[in-house]
């Protein structure tokens, strides 16, 4: 099928296939799934910029139904976000210039690239360690899954980023924070908004761990808390591209079709078939995502 | 392997919810990819700041107003 405003010719179904994967990959991993979408994209031919818009404002319909459910739960620190969103805002839209820098040079797919594949390995190494990790607790410790995972995260981190004491101070009663400065929550809300802007979708792989290991943030909040602020994101996001020309809408509203299926049936499935030896299996994906973009950059794939 | 009513009754609204909103979401693909096209390619061509606008509206329709349809549906048949 041929898509005018992108000027490219991608399966219909390919489309729908990606949107359903990462609607799946989102109730795994609990974040919106743009890191495995990206490449997906890029492999069946798109141009970076328009990925990287289109990712976003496919990402913005999908998290708006889990930010709403998660909502209603309760399970959203609306004063964090509220403070988070300055950054994030400020964030994306660094991104989106930087991209618009690199379209220009002529240098996106390169650079962009590269970048996905280091960012693919990374979370691909994080889950696959965490997983691994927790698998070993469970089994020589006897713990529980959640005890174990509890052992493996890395407590400390948060309480030494608490400790800086650069005005102004303030609390977040409903995260259990009695003060952190302002400007841990906006420079980590600024960092996760850049690579939102810039590799397009809502950055939940850099927002979460930050919301969890750097804030302390409880899970299921943070959780909530990231949907709620992947919503702006991504949406800010699809609309400071859409000025741009980078968002191509009718292949969003294709992948979404199937985004929307996947994150109903990965919500149900992690509730069944979840746990670490799940997420180990699939910490390969990313590294797949990493491996069909380093053979569009050699030209090796380019269209489904 | 026995099954309770509860998990059944979950598994069955479930099992409806994605079937009415999959139908709901690929109605309105239908409709804009029949109707919409060539207006959505125009006006990327000619007002971009409109064309983003739009665009962002017709994934928030997708996402929360089908969303918000389906609920209801539900809720009418009484599930």
């Amino acid at each position: 099928m041929f898509f005018p405003i992108s000027g490219v010719h991608i399966s219909p179904f390919y489309l729908g296939i990606v949107g359903f994967i990462v609607g799946v990959l989102g109730g795994f991993f609990g974040v919106g799934g743009s890191f495995i979408a990206g490449p997906l994209m890029f492999a069946a031919g798109m141009p970076m910029n328009f990925v990287i818009g289109t990712d976003s404002a496919h990402i913005t319909g999908k998290s708006i139904v889990a930010a709403r459910r998660h909502r209603a739960f309760g399970h959203v620190d609306l004063r964090l976000a509220a403070f988070m969103l300055i950054g994030t805002t400020l964030g994306v839209e660094s991104g989106a210039q930087i991209v618009q820098a690199l379209k220009a040079s002529k240098s996106i797919d390169a650079v962009i690239g590269i970048i996905y594949i280091i960012i693919s390995i990374v979370i691909g190494a994080f889950v696959a360690y965490e997983s691994f990790k927790t698998l070993r607790r469970v089994r020589a410790e006897r713990m529980t899954e959640l005890e174990a995972r509890h052992a493996v995260g890395f407590v400390g981190i948060a309480q030494r980023f608490q400790a800086i004491k650069i005005p102004p101070m303030i609390a977040f009663p409903a995260s259990g924070i009695p003060s952190i400065s302002l400007w841990v929550i906006l420079v980590g809300a600024y960092i996760s908004g850049v690579f939102s802007g810039l590799l397009g979708g809502g950055a939940g792989y850099i927002r979460l761990p930050t919301l969890i290991y750097v804030f302390g943030v409880p899970t299921h909040l943070a959780v909530g808390t990231d949907l709620l602020e992947v919503v702006f994101s991504s949406g800010y996001a699809t609309l400071t591209h859409g000025f741009k020309g980078n968002v191509d809408i009718m292949i969003a509203l294709v992948m979404h079709t199937g985004a929307a299926v996947g994150a109903q049936i990965g919500a149900m499935a992690t509730r069944h078939v979840g746990g670490p030896k799940i997420r180990l299996a699939f910490s390969v994906l990313p590294i797949i995502g990493a491996l069909l973009v380093a053979l569009r950059l050699l030209g090796l794939v380019g269209g489904v | 392997m026995h099954i309770s009513d509860e998990v059944r009754r979950t598994l069955i609204r479930l099992a409806l919810e994605i079937v009415i909103y999959l139908t709901l979401v690929v109605i309105y693909l239908f409709l804009i990819l029949n109707f919409f096209t060539a207006p959505l390619v125009n006006l990327f061509k000619t007002n971009l700041g409109a064309s983003a606008f739009l665009g962002l509206g017709l994934m928030i329709f997708q996402g929360l107003f089908l969303e918000s349809v389906t609920s209801y549906l539900l809720d009418r048949l009484n599930l």
